[in-house]
């Protein structure tokens, strides 16, 4: 099945809780625990239709990722909800902190995908 | 505005000088005073020749008219003789007779001519005198006559010339004239003597006055040399004062004149300035007061030269140095003021300097320290954030599981076989795990706190750190890869440990070689002897540069940025307290990009080790 949402996140526990809820709601989900990771996934692999980042990560961060999306044209478009502990993404089509606010962070997510 | 020790000083001088000044005016008085005493002393004596003279010419004139009056009667008398002489020829015819006659014609002869000089100055006198030498010359006729009538012929021829009453006439006459030129003399005598009165009070008068004035000027001149020399002592006193108090001056105190030449300097400021008094006196002040600015090292304007030009208190700007003549240089702070007379001019200036090194120790130390606690709370609230944002993670993670399971409930199948199922016990043990997680972390903090406060109470029983590693590594299972994480403990290491904490230092040590591992093999070795286990983790990730390896130990430190990786950076700081309060040591070895291995040797007897540590 074609993976509508790209979560990265290095807190495994916050990564693996967040993964297992959007599935849960119908989304196709794969999980990736940095930037490094993430980068070689959208390479290889068909663009998912949503990417939800953590920004602060070790080694390649979110600010890292979205640039380098941003320079893609085949990616470029992909929008990104950033989900963060500190920090902001000033050019994501969505910002939210942790502790999530999961409501919310549903209606933005069902903006952009509906469940497969 | 303060008066500072520099203006008093310079208040000083100025009253000193005024005081001089006033000593200076008193000089002007003494001269008046021995300028007056000649002036007396030379009109008393013009005055008392004067008065002499009058005295003098009166006495005379008393004399002459006794003089004039003597040689008057002499005349008459010498007329009576001359008569008397031809009286008795007459009456007897002898020559013998005539020898009176003959005596008194030429006596009167020269009495007439010594009158006439004594009075050649009085022409009344002059005329009568003329009409008693004419009335002479009538009576000595008639003498001449009768004698010549009894010669030639008798008695009665010689009588009847007598008869003719001629000589008697005369004579009256002569004795009229000498009596009113007697008179004249007389009352020329009368005013003499009151003029010699006059003049003699008036010599006494003004002797007495002299002399008065005399005592006056002496005494005024008295109590104004006693003045002078009181001022002068005074003045003397003072500039000993002076001198005395500009020596005690704790300050550097130099003088100078009116073109900035030195001429005073204490002793102060011979000790500051490397020159004695006698050596700088004379020489310019830029000589032997050399300053800089402390932080460029260009010469700084000295003071002394505005405040001559200009007339003001100059105060130097800061951060000077003075250069001694020896080398040695002495931060300092400095005012200089001119040196003013009450009537304004300038004699001089004043540089008063002091030695501000421990003042500027002072500022320094309490510069460094507001440097530290502003680091300090800078620290703090940089802690403040990041504690924030680190607690946020196993938050979110808590609360995500928390939603999840909610959310069974709400689709209704939150049921005993929903709460049976796998998915529902991984979400509980999972949100338990982070609950672990966030318990650890204020653990940290709690333990920051604790170190600080010096209270690290250990259990401490015989632990085998074998079991701790194998325990902890298993824990950590679920944050590392696969088959990342080997342990090479081949046998137990026993010795005297406190339990949780060795478990607290093998966690953070291996947390952290997961967190920069890079996902890389990490091993875990452990081996030992019998005074010591030796604990080393080896990781392949990131490294950390030789400069940031001292740093790492620190509290609120880490090798790497906080934006990439999270943390309080505590966990090392931590580990090392621990690690030494057990009396054992942590080391690192590691290059940037290739790795780090950290190394814990713990002694086995513990805490008894690091007491035996302590107190050596």
């Amino acid at each position: 099945m074609k993976t509508q949402i790209l979560v990265v996140d290095d807190d495994a526990g916050s990564r693996n809780a967040l993964t297992t809820l959007l599935r849960d709601e119908g989304f196709t989900v794969i999980g990736l625990p940095g930037g490094r990771e993430a980068m070689e996934y959208l390479r290889e692999s068909p663009p998912p239709k949503l990417l939800v980042l953590d920004l602060m990560m070790p080694d390649v961060d979110g600010w890292d990722l979205r640039h380098a999306q941003k320079q893609d044209p085949r990616l470029a478009a992909i929008p990104v909800i950033a989900v963060s502990a500190a920090g902001k993404l000033p050019d994501a089509d969505a910002q939210f902190r942790k502790p999530l606010d999961y409501e919310q962070f549903l209606v933005a997510v069902r903006r952009y995908v509906k469940p497969a | 505005m303060e008066l500072r020790p520099a203006d008093s000083a310079v208040a000083s001088a100025r009253d000193a000088s005024s005081r001089f000044q006033e000593a200076r005016v008193v000089t002007p008085a003494l001269a008046f005073g021995f300028i007056a005493i000649v002036l007396v002393l030379v009109v008393g004596v013009v005055v008392a020749l004067a008065n002499v003279g009058t005295v003098y010419r009166a006495a005379g004139a008393v004399a002459h008219t006794s003089a004039v009056k003597t040689q008057l009667q002499a005349l008459l008398a010498s007329l009576i003789d001359a008569e008397t002489g031809e009286r008795g020829y007459i009456i007897t015819g002898n020559d013998s007779y005539l020898e009176p006659y003959t005596r008194g014609v030429a006596a009167a002869a020269t009495e007439l001519g010594r009158v006439r000089q004594l009075t050649a100055d009085n022409p009344e006198q002059q005329i009568d005198l003329d009409r008693v030498a004419a009335e002479t010359r009538v009576k000595l006729d008639e003498l001449a006559k009768a004698i010549q009538a009894r010669r030639e012929k008798d008695f009665e021829a010689g009588q009847a010339v007598v008869l003719t009453n001629v000589g008697k006439r005369t004579m009256d006459g002569i004795r009229a004239v000498v009596a009113r030129m007697e008179a004249r003399e007389d009352a020329l005598l009368a005013s003499r003597t009151v003029a010699a009165d006059r003049a003699y009070n008036t010599a006494r008068w003004t002797a007495l006055t002299i002399g008065a004035v005399g005592l006056v000027v002496v005494a005024a001149l008295f109590v104004v040399t006693r003045k002078v020399g009181t001022e002068r002592k005074a003045a003397v006193n003072l500039a000993e004062q002076l001198r005395v108090t500009l020596s005690s001056i704790g300050d550097g105190v130099i003088a100078t004149d009116a073109v900035g030449r030195v001429t005073q300097m204490n002793l102060v400021a011979e000790r500051l300035t490397g020159w004695t008094e006698g050596e700088a006196r004379g020489r310019r002040l830029e000589e032997i007061f050399v300053i800089v600015n402390e932080g460029t090292r260009q010469p700084v304007e000295n003071p002394i030269k505005r405040a001559l030009s200009e007339r003001v208190i100059v105060g130097l700007a800061n951060h000077t140095v003075l250069i001694a003549r020896n080398g040695p240089e002495v931060p300092i702070d400095d005012s200089a003021a001119p040196i003013q007379t009450p009537d304004g001019s300038v004699q001089g200036a004043v540089l008063v300097f002091r030695d501000v090194t421990a003042r500027r120790r002072t500022e320094r130390e309490r510069s460094n320290l507001i440097a530290e606690l502003q680091a300090a709370v800078h620290t703090r609230d940089e802690f403040l954030s990041i504690a924030a944002h680190e607690l946020r993670n196993p938050v979110n993670a808590v609360q995500l599981q928390l939603v999840g399971i909610l959310r069974a409930f709400q689709r209704g199948s939150g049921g005993a076989e929903e709460m049976g199922s796998q998915s529902f016990r991984d979400r509980v043990s999972q949100a338990n795990a982070q609950v672990g997680r966030l318990t650890r972390l204020l653990d940290n903090l709690l333990d920051v706190s604790r170190i600080r406060g010096g209270s690290i109470a250990l259990e401490l029983e015989d632990v085998d750190l074998k079991d701790v590693v194998e325990n902890i590594t298993s824990q950590f299972l679920a944050e590392a890869r696969p088959g990342q994480v080997t342990v090479n403990a081949p046998q137990p290491a026993v010795g005297r440990w406190d339990r949780l904490r060795l478990e607290q230092v093998v966690s953070n040590v291996l947390s952290n070689a997961i967190k920069y591992g890079e996902g890389r093999p990490i091993l875990i070795s452990l081996d030992h002897d019998a005074h010591a286990a030796r604990l080393s983790v080896q990781d392949h990730g990131i490294g950390i540069a030789p400069e940031q390896q001292e740093r790492l130990f620190a509290r609120f430190e880490r090798g790497v940025s906080q934006r990439q990786y999270g943390g309080f950076g505590l966990g090392l700081w931590i580990t090392r307290q621990l690690v030494e309060a057990m009396g054992g040591e942590i080391t690192v070895a590691s290059r940037a990009g290739q790795g780090a291995t950290f190394s814990i040797v713990l002694p086995t007897s513990g805490a008894a080790a690091a007491e035996r540590g302590k107190s050596t």
